[in-house]
C-alpha cells in the first residue's frame, strides 16, 4: 500500500463513522447541486422558448395587423372609385335627361305628331287634335 | 288617372307657352283656346314630364350600382378580414404546437436526467446501502 494511506489509515480507523458521514453528505449535496443546475438549465431554455414564442406570435399578429390596413386600404380605395363613377354616372344620367329634353322640345315645334304618339305610348292618354 | 290624362292632354291647347328652365302650366276652362278644361304645360314642362321615368330609372340603376358595389366592397373586407384571422390562427397555432413541442422534449430531457420519483425505492437502496457500508466498514476495521 502507499506509505500516504498507510500513514491515514489509523485516522480513518478512529474516525469512519465521521467519515462515511461527511462522504454520505458530500454526494448528497453534489446530487443537489446537479440537480439544480439542471432545473436552471430547464428554466432558461424554458425561458428562451417562450420568448421565442412571444416573439413569433407578435410578428404573426404585426403581419395581421398590416394586411387588415391592406385590405382596408383596398377597400376605401374601391368605395372612392364607386363614389367616383357615381358621380360620373349621374353627370351622364343628367346629360342624356338634358338631351332628352331637348329632343321633346324640338319634337314640339317641328314634329307634334312624333310627340303626340311618344305621349300615347308613354301615357295611354287619348289625342285631341285641335 | 283620369286627372293626370287631363293634365298631360291639355298641354296641346295652346302653343303659346314661352319654354323656361323650370317648366310653366295655367289651368283652362272649357272654350279658353281649349275643347275642354285642363291644365296647360309649357314646352319644358312636358318634357320634364315625358323624361321623369327614364330619370327615376337611370338614377334608379346608378344607386343600384353604387350599392351593390358597396356592398360586395364590405363583404369583400369582411372575406379578407376572415381570412387574414384564419390565417393567422393557422400560423399561431403552429408556431404553439412547435414551441409546446420544444419545451416539453426539454421537460422530458429534463426529467430523465433527474433522480426518480420514486420514494420507496430510494429508501430501500439507502438502507441497503447504509447496511453494505456498515457491515463493509466493520469487516474492514475489525
Amino acid at each position: 500500500m502507499p506509505p500516504l494511506l498507510l500513514r491515514l489509515l489509523p485516522y480513518a480507523k478512529a474516525y469512519w463513522k465521521e467519515i462515511a458521514i461527511v462522504s454520505l453528505a458530500l454526494m448528497v449535496f453534489g446530487k443537489m447541486q446537479y440537480d439544480h443546475r439542471l432545473m436552471v438549465r430547464l428554466y432558461e431554455e424554458q425561458a428562451t422558448a417562450l420568448q421565442e414564442q412571444i416573439d413569433g406570435l407578435n410578428a404573426i399578429h404585426e403581419e395581421e395587423l398590416r394586411l387588415k390596413e391592406e385590405a382596408l386600404e383596398s377597400y376605401r380605395t374601391t368605395l372612392e372609385a364607386l363614389e367616383k363613377n357615381y358621380v360620373e354616372e349621374q353627370e351622364r344620367n343628367n346629360r342624356t335627361i338634358t338631351e332628352r329634353r331637348r329632343t321633346i322640345e324640338r319634337q314640339f315645334s317641328q314634329n307634334k305628331e312624333e310627340l303626340a304618339n311618344e305621349i300615347i305610348s308613354s301615357f295611354n292618354f287619348e289625342y285631341v287634335p285641335m | 288617372m283620369k286627372s293626370l290624362a287631363v293634365l298631360i292632354l291639355s298641354m296641346f291647347l295652346c302653343n303659346t307657352a314661352i319654354a323656361e328652365d323650370a317648366g310653366r302650366f295655367t289651368f283652362l276652362g272649357e272654350g279658353q283656346c281649349a275643347p275642354f278644361e285642363g291644365t296647360l304645360f309649357d314646352v319644358t314642362a312636358t318634357s320634364v314630364l315625358l323624361t321623369i321615368e327614364e330619370q327615376q330609372v337611370l338614377a334608379c340603376q346608378s344607386r343600384l350600382t353604387l350599392e351593390l358595389g358597396t356592398l360586395r366592397t364590405e363583404l369583400q373586407l369582411e372575406i379578407d378580414n376572415q381570412r387574414i384571422g384564419y390565417e393567422s390562427t393557422i400560423q399561431e397555432r403552429d408556431l404553439t404546437i412547435a414551441a409546446q413541442q420544444k419545451q416539453l422534449s426539454s421537460l422530458q430531457d429534463t426529467l430523465s436526467k433527474l433522480s426518480r420519483d420514486n420514494d420507496w425505492l430510494w429508501f430501500a437502496g439507502g438502507v441497503a446501502a447504509g447496511i453494505a457500508v456498515s457491515y463493509g466498514a466493520y469487516e474492514v476495521f475489525n
